[in-house]
């Protein structure tokens, strides 16, 4: 009994020099604003709550420098809806509509910084979605990816996946 | 914005494989696998390769008779070989419907199965390899299957 009080106290005591901790996690940007979230919003970004958990709750503002104002808003308006359970085809279509490819990319890296699995795997469907049936310079221009293979090698491998797909084309069903 | 693209030739494998997995054998080796050393190298990551599937182009070709000829079975030939003999992919399922002998041949060489799992054409074939190295072969034959799929067409 007497411990139990003890530890309520002690509770109590954090709370009064933290008198937000109860209430919002305030998440800095990069940028250097606050954006101020429910515990449960920072619960769905691992990274952020095992910050909180390290620090027992003390410490309620975390700073994440990789991750700017113009993105952070995003990352929040997807865990709100996934808490909601309110992730459905139209809200990702809508979601992702909203977003270029730079965001796409930026949004990604950022949902990989904070962990947040759910959002990462939808992400990932995107971009895949976005470079599927594209070329190869496509794909570099897309992710801003410096060639390094030698013009030789490449071609090596060009020659030896290539065929693999060559006059498989499923348009000329009607020819035989 | 270049720091973050100086990120997307170094992604940690988990993500970049998140990525791959999630695209289309052919969108797979003619784009991602080309597109740098360290994607490239991503490849030898088992789970990415590991099943070939060409289902979806038997779906794209189902009502059509291209089906049942010669030429449709040389295209799966055309696809399943350079797969089967590339040192850079490791297969450990192949989903076909239609194949030759000889590239049956040339799986069973290649991953050194007995020769009576070799079985001839007309068999949706599914090798599985096991943890082990071994490999459990599903030859899923076929009546119920292509009863559904395949016997009206035809």
């Amino acid at each position: 009994m007497a411990e139990e009080v003890s530890s309520q106290m002690n509770s109590l005591s954090i709370s009064e020099t933290n008198p937000s901790s109860s209430a919002t996690i305030s998440l800095v940007s990069g940028d250097d604003i606050v954006f101020k979230v429910e515990p449960t919003i920072a619960k769905e970004m691992e990274t952020v709550q095992s910050f909180i958990d390290e620090t027992d709750g003390k410490i309620t503002t975390i700073p994440l420098p990789n991750i700017s104002s113009h993105d952070l808003p995003y990352v929040i308006e997807y865990c709100e809806k996934s808490i909601a359970g309110k992730i459905t085809k139209e809200f990702e279509a809508e979601f992702v509509k909203k977003l270029n490819n730079e965001e796409v990319k930026e949004l990604f890296l950022a949902a990989n910084y904070l962990n947040i699995k759910k959002l990462l795997d939808f992400l990932s469907q995107v971009i895949a979605d976005r470079i599927a049936n594209k070329s190869v310079e496509y794909v570099r221009r897309y992710f801003g990816i410096e060639n390094d293979f030698t013009p030789e090698e490449e071609a090596k491998l060009r020659e030896e996946l290539a065929w693999t797909f060559t006059g498989v084309d499923p348009d000329d069903e009607d020819e035989n | 914005m270049e720091e973050s693209n100086a990120e997307w030739a170094e992604l940690t494998r988990d993500c970049l494989t998140n990525i791959l997995s999630r695209l289309s054998a052919k969108d797979q080796w003619l784009g991602a696998m080309l597109v740098c050393k360290s994607w490239f190298s991503a490849f030898k990551e088992p789970s990415l390769h590991s099943v070939f599937n060409l289902q979806p182009y038997f779906d794209l070709s189902r009502k059509s008779t291209l089906l049942s000829t010669r030429k449709f079975k040389s295209k799966i030939d055309s696809m399943l070989q350079p797969v089967v003999q590339s040192t850079h992919i490791f297969l450990t399922q192949i989903c076909i419907q239609r194949c030759s002998d000889r590239s049956l041949d040339l799986v069973g060489q290649r991953y050194k199965l007995s020769s009576k799992f070799q079985y001839p054409l007309f068999l949706f074939v599914c090798f599985t390899k096991c943890r082990f190295g071994a490999f459990k072969v599903e030859i899923r034959s076929v009546m119920s299957f292509y009863k559904d799929r395949f016997l009206n067409l035809n």
